[in-house]
């Protein structure tokens, strides 16, 4: 339309015109025409002018506004030619449902309204959505359908961004658009993008390899810390005392996102039951036990709710318990050690320990091997892929290969009365982790004169000796678990015998490697599949829009239950600075929208044409005004001589 | 002699009907014969002037007796006296008496007062006079009474043709000085001059005690100035144009036109000037009516 911008000239050459079109009138009276002349020229002149400009300008704005023009600012960028394609990448983790700055809209709505207004402006382009929980492009027809669709609705799961990019990617490759523009609205959430990942290398490359033009832009919606509150579901396990009463222990963790402190509510619903408690916050991350007497030894669910706060979509935990599977534990040991860890194993009648020759263990019903011996049995890898978890202890031989990847080193015997000392130890997680009450083990009470170093490849280090030598290693193979501790239970090696920490620690390992023998009840939503593909899982609550596929909650399958979380990585608040989003997707044609949540939708690279209307309106009512009050067109004298003045008559 | 056809600015109707009335004077004229104007003398008519107290050398025809026999005492009784009165019909025949937006030319309204007012005053007995000019006097005929005078008047109108620049101010004061006598000076023109110039002439004229009527024709058109579209305008008389557009001026024209009126209304006033503005548009004898009738108001003891 801007092709009529030299309609802009028309008021001028109608003006011009206009001059050329007068009549002649021979005139007595020019005395008064001169002195009039004179005194009105100035005034006239200014009011003709403006009267010009305002018809210039009218004309201006009218053309402008047919061309439906755009805002500028660093949307109105977009502008510039319409790609083929359109990807639209949408973020829809749990963390996007947080509260954007002061808008009551959650991220996702705001970002989606967002990709819904630019991808309106790129009218006749291709459009494709890409959301983290499928990662399956989507061809959408209509882009102003996008906030309606199922699949943009919030989700319980973690996004993985250069999954998601990848999937762009291969989307791109395979349908080969002339040009594209790929709009990426995310809450840059550290856990989702994984800026330390080595995939953003391959990344980059493969943008820059592409043969059409790609630009990338990412609607940061980032916020800063706020004050959220989430709530996590650790363990739900009931316990059967010797008295045979039972008991239900919670571990919930809680995670603030500031320094709030203070009373937290927390509204417990356990089988349909509802009970309110208060909790004290006092640090960012707390970790606490809610323990509740269980009349019936049966399964059981319920949930844990927080009051309502920044992002609603943490605030919630579910949990289905069941009751305990006996658990039994092999310990294929000779020696001194093996009666030691038999009675850590199998303290109470709840659980047994066998000291069992290798070939004799029952792989079956076995929670724990506990591997002190030196062949490995063959059986013991396809064991522990599908579950079971492994201990090993020092052959204490001369060392070499143990099972499933541990080698071991040569024994190593401390100075006298300078035995080895276990220094640091992870108390969050693992077998080593604080007990229930908070206390830590005592592993630094440990003294130990004889060890033999454990190693594996990508092994865990749990605790290390005060030399960075590590004493305790685990690594997941398969589902299961293989753990390896630098001595042995016995007097001559250390006082690990004594029980304070093997015993906790065997325990924590039995009801680990027990896992594999109940089916589970909780597990991350977006991840947990069913075993079989042909059971149909139903909310449990009455909430019947929740699908197992992305939603957190409770889900049952005949009598089966299981209780779906969001990750908890989607409770973490680190985020991926703004900045260094370049140099994750370096080489690529990068925009980072900053700022996108304080940005509204309307105004996002929206059309401006009314506004235009309106000015140009203006300028009518100006231009009439003016012309109204008092007409005007040019005045400039000219004398110049005429031979014979004639009667007045109209020569036009 | 002329035929009557080169006289048809002249209304026989118009004639008949204003003959009735008498173009008479505001002041005393100092006529050479008896007439019907008052004279500034006194003189032997019946009509009684005043009193005056006897001085040694006074004709005693006229002492009243009746006066002496009840008061003894000397008094004159004065008559006044009656004469002739001489006029100049003075005519702007510059170009810019050619304008009109209608039918009938500022010159031709003009003509057409000059013609009947100068057969008026002939009729009367009055010596009439006719100066036309534009930037210098074209043709003056000296005030006569006789009916041969009349028509060379008559025939000087027909004659007349508006050209060239006007020059008011030089010939009024040129004529001021030239007229020996009281005399009654009609100016019919469309006085586009400064009115300070103008008024300094009619101050002149006054002074010599002439009796001053102006007779000031506008077109219709030049006080609405009704035009519309981008206008050039020529000048009549110079030849300089001005390309305008009419709205823009008009409000400033209509002021500086008013100005001069209302000022030129003032002087005249101020110097007992008989000022008559007239549209072309309407009839010049109306116009010839109100100055005739009005002119007798204000003649004391108006009488034929």
């Amino acid at each position: 339309m801007l092709w009529a911008l030299p309609a802009i000239l028309l008021p001028i050459l109608i003006h011009l015109l206009n001059r050329l079109r007068y009549k002649t009138v021979h005139w007595a009276a020019m005395l008064f025409l001169l002195k009039a002349n004179r005194a009105a020229t100035r005034r006239a002149k200014i009011r003709q002018y403006l009267l010009l400009a305002c018809r210039v300008l009218l004309l201006l704005f009218l053309i402008w506004a047919m061309a439906r023009p755009l805002v500028g600012g660093w949307l109105g960028s977009a502008a510039g030619g319409a790609p083929e394609t359109v990807l639209l990448l949408l973020d829809r983790s749990a963390s996007m449902e947080a509260h954007g700055g002061e808008q009551l809209e959650s991220k996702r709505a705001h970002g989606l309204a967002l990709l819904a207004q630019a991808a309106r402006q790129s009218a006749g382009s291709h459009f494709a959505l890409i959301e983290n929980a499928l990662r399956a492009p989507l061809e959408i027809a209509d882009a102003s359908t996008l906030p309606t669709l199922r699949m943009t609705e919030p989700t319980d799961t973690a996004a993985d961004l250069p999954a998601i990019l990848r999937a762009a990617l291969d989307y791109l490759a395979k349908n080969k658009p002339g040009s594209a523009a790929v709009w990426v609205a995310s809450d840059l959430q550290a856990s989702n993008w994984r800026p330390d990942s080595s995939e953003w290398q391959d990344i980059a490359a493969r943008f820059a390899g592409l043969p059409q033009e790609v630009r990338v832009r990412i609607l940061d919606l980032s916020t800063a810390p706020g004050r959220n509150v989430s709530v996590a579901m650790k363990a739900a396990t009931l316990r059967v005392r010797d008295s045979g009463k039972a008991q239900l222990t919670l571990g919930i963790e809680l995670k603030t996102d500031t320094e709030r402190k203070g009373a937290l509510p927390l509204l417990i619903t356990r089988d349909g039951a509802r009970s309110q408690t208060d909790l004290a916050l006092h640090t960012a991350i707390q970790r606490h036990s809610l323990k509740f007497d269980v009349v019936k030894i049966e399964a059981g669910w319920g949930k844990i709710e927080l009051p309502a706060d920044d992002n609603p979509a943490d605030n919630a935990a579910w949990f289905v318990y069941a009751p305990p599977v006996p658990l039994r534990a092999a310990i294929v040991c000779e020696g001194p050690s093996a009666q030691r860890l038999r009675t850590a194993a199998a303290p109470d009648k709840t659980r047994t320990a066998d000291v069992v020759a290798g070939a004799a263990v029952n792989w079956k019903d076995t929670a724990l091997v506990v591997w002190a011996a030196g062949t490995p049995d063959d059986r013991l890898q396809g064991w522990v892929e599908s579950g079971g978890v492994l201990v090993c202890f020092p052959p204490a031989g001369s060392g070499g290969a143990g099972p499933l990847g541990i080698t071991w080193g040569a024994v190593e015997v401390a100075e006298k009365n300078a035995p080895f000392r276990v220094t640091a130890w992870d108390d969050l997680d693992g077998p080593l982790a604080r007990t229930e009450s908070g206390a830590p083990l005592p592993l630094a009470r440990l003294e130990i004169p004889r060890r033999q170093l454990p190693a594996a490849e990508n092994a865990h280090v749990y605790a290390a000796f005060a030399d960075g030598r590590p004493f305790f290693i685990g690594r997941k193979v398969g589902v299961g678990h293989v753990f390896a501790c630098a001595t042995l239970p016995d007097p001559e090696w250390s006082t690990l015998g004594e029980g304070f920490v093997l015993l906790p620690m065997m325990q924590r390992l039995l009801t680990l490697g027990g896992q594999r023998l109940a089916p589970p009840t909780m597990a991350v939503a977006g991840e947990w599949k069913p075993d079989d593909a042909q059971e149909t899982w139903t909310p449990l609550e009455a909430d019947a829009r929740r699908d197992w596929r992305w939603h957190a909650g409770l889900y049952q399958s005949g009598a089966r239950k299981i209780a779906l979380n969001r990750p908890d990585a989607e409770d973490l608040p680190d985020l991926v600075p703004a900045a260094r989003l370049p140099e994750l997707l370096r080489g690529v044609k990068l925009t980072v929208m900053t700022g996108a949540l304080a940005l509204k939708a309307e105004s996002l690279q929206s059309e401006i044409w009314p506004a235009m209307l309106i000015v140009t309106m203006l300028f009518m009512c100006a231009e009439m005004l003016l012309a109204t009050s008092k007409a005007m067109v040019s005045m400039k004298p000219v004398t110049r001589p005429v031979t014979t003045p004639r009667p007045a008559e109209a020569v036009a | 002699m002329s035929t009557e056809h080169h006289w048809d600015f002249l209304d026989s109707g118009v004639l008949s009907r204003l003959s009735r009335l008498t173009v008479s004077v505001r002041m005393p004229m100092l006529g050479s014969v008896t007439g019907i104007h008052r004279s500034a003398t006194r003189g032997s008519s019946v009509e009684f002037a005043e009193y005056r107290k006897y001085a040694p050398g006074d004709d005693i025809k006229f002492l009243d007796w009746r006066v002496f026999a009840r008061t003894d005492r000397f008094y004159m009784k004065e008559f006044e006296a009656d004469t002739n009165l001489r006029c100049y019909l003075v005519l702007d025949t510059s170009a810019s008496m050619k304008f009109t937006s209608g039918t009938v030319t500022r010159f031709d309204f003009a003509r057409r007062i000059a013609g009947t007012l100068a057969h008026l005053l002939v009729h009367q007995g009055d010596a009439t006079g006719l100066v036309c000019f534009t930037d210098k006097t074209l043709h003056e005929l000296p005030p006569r009474r006789t009916p041969t005078h009349l028509r060379q008047m008559l025939d000087t109108l027909a004659e007349a043709r508006p050209q060239g620049e006007t020059n008011l101010v030089r010939t009024l004061h040129d004529l001021a000085e030239r007229i020996r006598q009281r005399s009654l000076v009609i100016i019919l023109s469309d006085l586009f001059t400064e009115v300070p110039e103008l008024l300094d002439c009619f101050k002149h004229l006054r002074f010599y005690k002439h009796d001053v009527a102006v007779f000031h024709l506008l077109d219709r058109q030049e006080f609405d100035f009704d035009f519309t579209r981008p206008v050039r305008f020529v000048d009549m008389e110079s030849g300089a144009d001005l390309i305008t557009e009419p709205a823009v001026v008009r409000d400033a024209y209509r002021e500086a036109l008013n100005d001069y009126l209302a000022a030129l209304g003032h002087g005249c006033r101020e110097f007992d000037v008989d000022y008559r503005l007239h549209y072309l548009d309407q009839g010049y004898e109306t116009l010839l009516t109100n100055f005739l009738l009005q002119r007798i108001k204000r003649t004391k003891g108006g009488r034929r």
